[in-house]
């Protein structure tokens, strides 16, 4: 196996730290990920319904709302995004580096996708609300996005296959080689459905307008239902291509299986008929968590795989314990000024979302 | 060694480093200067009570978040994916040494993040006190991000006491940090006023335009008083070697460096002359004529940087090509301990032009293409392979800008028999073609 030797300079900090680190944010990462992707199909799938039913306004609006929510998500993506990778350059850069390099061509191509991707949803947020070629932007957002989860799946899971890299490398130096692996992928994609059915669940059950509400509530638990059950075949199959079964895996899957399904229960209780932000809230939060459980697991999987490849010299330790003093603190201030931003703004009267509602409303009664 | 050479053709990796790296830093210190310019231009807004510059500030915002969150979050993230992909070892250094600071600034992105979303959809939305807080906010975390990533680029062209040390504040603090610190922030500076001109003549109210491009203006003068102040201090504290490449020593890189002292001059003229003399008169175009020649100062600018800091990737710790300075020669030679070598030794090869062109991956193609950018053909074009071995002997001493050689004699002979029959193709090509 082509492995990198040990790198001279040694870990800025210890190994479990580092490892910590990574889980935590990689699932930061994961939550305005999928509602990235799910939420862009779900306001995708809208805009169209909403041109093509005789009264398209609910699905209109939902629409509406989920293009102006979706460029701040993911603008959260990509943040929270950055965090993971350099951890996991740190801490596994023996396995990433070789793995993205033999899939150079199409992991740089995440670059050119996202910003059509990102640049789409600034368009359909900024843009006149009645554009014909909305629901074409819609879709080059969609296919973006779903093009970035499939190099992502590629690249990560060539990190957890050294066996495969010489042959790969003898073959071409290139950096064209592709290693998409399909339950991998559907299990993030049914993870992304399902929240954004809670997305849309939560938009609808703290929406005012009874007609619109109803439709966002129905029409949620619906997505959040077949993304959690469509998961239990994907999340199977991709079970059993993993190469090993050890440990707190089990328990983890089935903690998620079950954190999820909870998480449908609480939209199931929250209803359609009635509106129950809090229950909804509750099922968003359900499905987090599970998405969240998720995320350890993966990271147990491939520490599993990659374990008897690492030296001891690979997480030889020079910590820089006072630089790292400085980030922990500031990370908390950074998290407390952010929600304070956040709060204040939220408070903010919100004259211009009353303005438009009301406008709205005299247009459709 | 130990990472695989990703072979770009015809680009070859440094150049599309470069492609990646002046498009973001021309966003992302736009993207820096521009805060303070939001901030100053919200509160004078809000205080003269004065509608039209708040519409001009409206539409200003759109296109600033689009340039920030948009284009400079997005090519941020390519910078750093491209330097993994072609330096995987040198970008494995850096994080090892620097990852805190990269911690520190993300949590400074977080907030510029937050900040420039909140202050875009604040419109109409928030009071006047907390708009403006919001800038001011997004001015001080997006400079504190320059502040950080200064001393992780700046670094690596001078990294000072930590070569000795190994500290973390060395290495940040070293001592290009504060000279590359005063040359960025006079970028961000001129760069927002620039770009403020563009959208001042764009956009603006008639009424307001000329006191808006006026005071634009302003920042591009200012700005030009720091650049210089900066680039020069910067050239006391370089290696000799890099003073020499920047002032002579390689011709591409001295013209380039010429080349950026002209423009900056033409810039400030063009400033002083056009929006601060006469603002009424300037137009659209002469903004984005202003634009283009900033784009062309901020790639020369970072091509001198990355070309005075040959041989290295960082100075004096390693070589672009992965190898590390301190490196001896291994007895068993580069194929043999080079982890991604496809054959593993010169005798394992099918033929010695083959092993060559192993050992060129390994050694060269870092830096050279075959045919392409800084590409080797032309390179060695009349070569024989006598003179071919003799060179690669003295690679390092023939031109003070390439590393040693680092491979054995049987590997230095399959290199120059690889590198000679590369003209050979051509000369056979030639010769076909007059038949
Ligand atoms: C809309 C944009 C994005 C999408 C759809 C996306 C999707 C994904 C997916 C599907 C995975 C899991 C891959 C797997 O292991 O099978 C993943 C992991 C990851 N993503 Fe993202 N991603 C996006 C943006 C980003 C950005 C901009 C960054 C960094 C700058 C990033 C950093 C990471 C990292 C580091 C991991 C792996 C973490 C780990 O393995 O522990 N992502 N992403």
């Amino acid at each position: 196996m082509p492995l990198p030797s040990a790198e001279p300079i040694g870990l800025p900090a210890p190994a479990w730290l580092l490892q910590a680190l990574l889980v935590l944010t990689f699932s930061l990462h994961l939550i305005p990920m999928t509602l990235t992707v799910g939420g862009t199909l779900m306001a995708l799938y809208s805009e169209v319904a909403a041109r093509l039913s005789a009264d398209g306004s609910g699905y209109r609006q939902l629409a509406q709302r989920l293009w102006r929510l979706l460029p701040t998500i993911t603008a959260f993506t990509i943040t929270l995004g950055v965090a993971p990778l350099l951890f996991i350059q740190l801490v596994y850069g023996k396995f990433f580096y070789p793995a993205s390099v033999l899939t150079a061509w199409s992991w740089l191509g995440v670059v050119p996708l996202l910003l059509v991707g990102y640049g789409m949803l600034y368009a359909q947020s900024m843009g006149n609300q009645a554009a014909r070629w909305r629901p074409w932007a819609g879709l080059a957002a969609a296919l973006s996005f779903l093009g970035v989860l499939a190099i992502y799946v590629s690249t990560m899971s060539l990190t957890t296959q050294p066996g495969v890299w010489r042959d790969m490398y003898a073959a071409s130096q290139g950096g064209t080689h592709w290693h998409f692996e399909l339950p991998r992928a559907l299990h993030v994609l049914c993870g992304a459905v399902a929240m954004a059915g809670g997305l849309a669940a939560v938009i609808g059950h703290g929406a005012p307008e009874a007609k619109f509400g109803r439709l966002a509530r129905r029409f949620g638990l619906a997505w959040a239902a077949a993304g959690v059950i469509l998961q239990i075949p994907a999340g199977l199959w991709f079970y059993n291509t993993l190469p090993s079964r050890d440990g707190l895996l089990l328990p983890l899957v089935i903690a998620a299986g079950g954190l999820g399904l909870v998480g449908l229960l609480a939209f199931l209780l929250a209803g359609v008929k009635e509106r129950r932000p809090s229950m909804a809230w509750m099922g968003l939060f359900g499905l987090t968590l599970g998405a969240v459980a998720l995320a350890v697991q993966r990271h147990l999987v491939r520490q599993a795989a990659l374990s008897p490849n690492i030296t001891a010299a690979d997480w030889k330790l020079s910590p820089q314990w006072d630089v790292f003093g400085i980030f922990a603190v500031l990370l908390v201030l950074t998290i407390g000024l952010i929600g304070y931003l956040f709060v204040r703004f939220l408070r903010a009267p919100a004259q211009a979302e009353r303005k438009r509602t009301d406008a709205h409303q005299m247009r459709v009664g | 060694m130990s990472y695989p050479l990703w072979e770009v053709p015809y680009l070859g990796g440094g150049l599309l480093i470069a492609i990646v790296a002046i498009v973001h830093v021309f966003i992302s210190q736009f993207a820096v200067g521009g805060g303070l310019f939001l901030a100053l231009a919200t509160r004078k807004a809000y205080q003269n009570r004065d509608t039209q510059w708040l519409d001009y500030l409206r539409h200003h915002s759109r296109f600033f978040v689009l340039a920030s969150v948009l284009f400079g979050a997005v090519t941020g993230v390519g910078i750093w994916f491209t330097i993994g992909l072609i330096h995987a070892g040198a970008t494995s250094s850096l994080i090892r040494i620097f990852v805190w600071g990269w911690a520190i600034e993300w949590c400074f992105f977080l907030i510029e993040t937050s900040a420039i979303l909140l202050y875009y959809y604040g419109w109409d939305r928030v009071d006047a006190r907390f708009h403006q807080l919001l800038a001011w906010v997004y001015c001080g975390a997006s400079f504190l991000t320059l502040a950080v990533i200064n001393g992780i680029v700046s670094f690596m062209l001078t990294p000072g006491a930590w070569l000795e040390n190994g500290s973390f504040w060395s290495g940040v603090f070293n001592p290009g940090y504060l000279p590359q610190l005063v040359m960025r922030t006079g970028a961000s500076l001129a760069l927002a006023g620039i770009y403020g001109l563009v959208t001042a003549t764009w956009r603006a109210h008639p009424n307001l335009k000329e006191r808006l491009v006026h005071w634009c203006s302003k920042f591009v003068l200012t700005a030009f008083a720091l650049f210089p102040v900066g680039a020069i201090w910067l050239l006391c504290v370089v290696s000799p070697l890099s003073r020499e490449l920047a002032l002579g020593a390689a011709a591409p890189v001295a013209i380039m460096n010429g080349m950026t002292m002209i423009l900056s001059v033409i810039i400030l003229g063009a400033a002083y002359f056009g929006p601060f003399r006469r603002p009424a008169q300037t137009s659209v175009t002469f903004a984005m004529v202003m634009l283009a020649l900033a784009l062309l100062t901020t790639g020369g600018a970072e091509w001198v940087r990355e070309g005075i800091r040959k041989p290295f990737i960082i100075y004096d710790y390693m070589y672009s090509n992965g190898v590390y300075a301190d490196q001896q020669k291994d007895p068993k030679g580069i194929m043999a301990t080079a982890v991604w070598s496809v054959y593993g030794a010169v005798d394992k090869a099918p033929t010695q032009v083959a092993a060559g062109e192993d050992v060129f991956r390994l050694q060269c193609a870092e830096c050279h293409t075959v045919q392409g950018y800084n590409g080797v053909t032309p390179l060695v074009k009349g070569w024989t392979q006598a003179f071919a071995s003799d060179q690669i002997d003295r690679l390092n001493m023939l031109k003070g800008y390439m590393p040693p050689f680092m491979g054995t004699p049987a590997e230095r002979d399959a290199l120059a028999a690889y590198l000679v029959q590369l003209n050979a193709k051509e000369a056979e090509i030639y010769a076909a073609a007059q038949r």
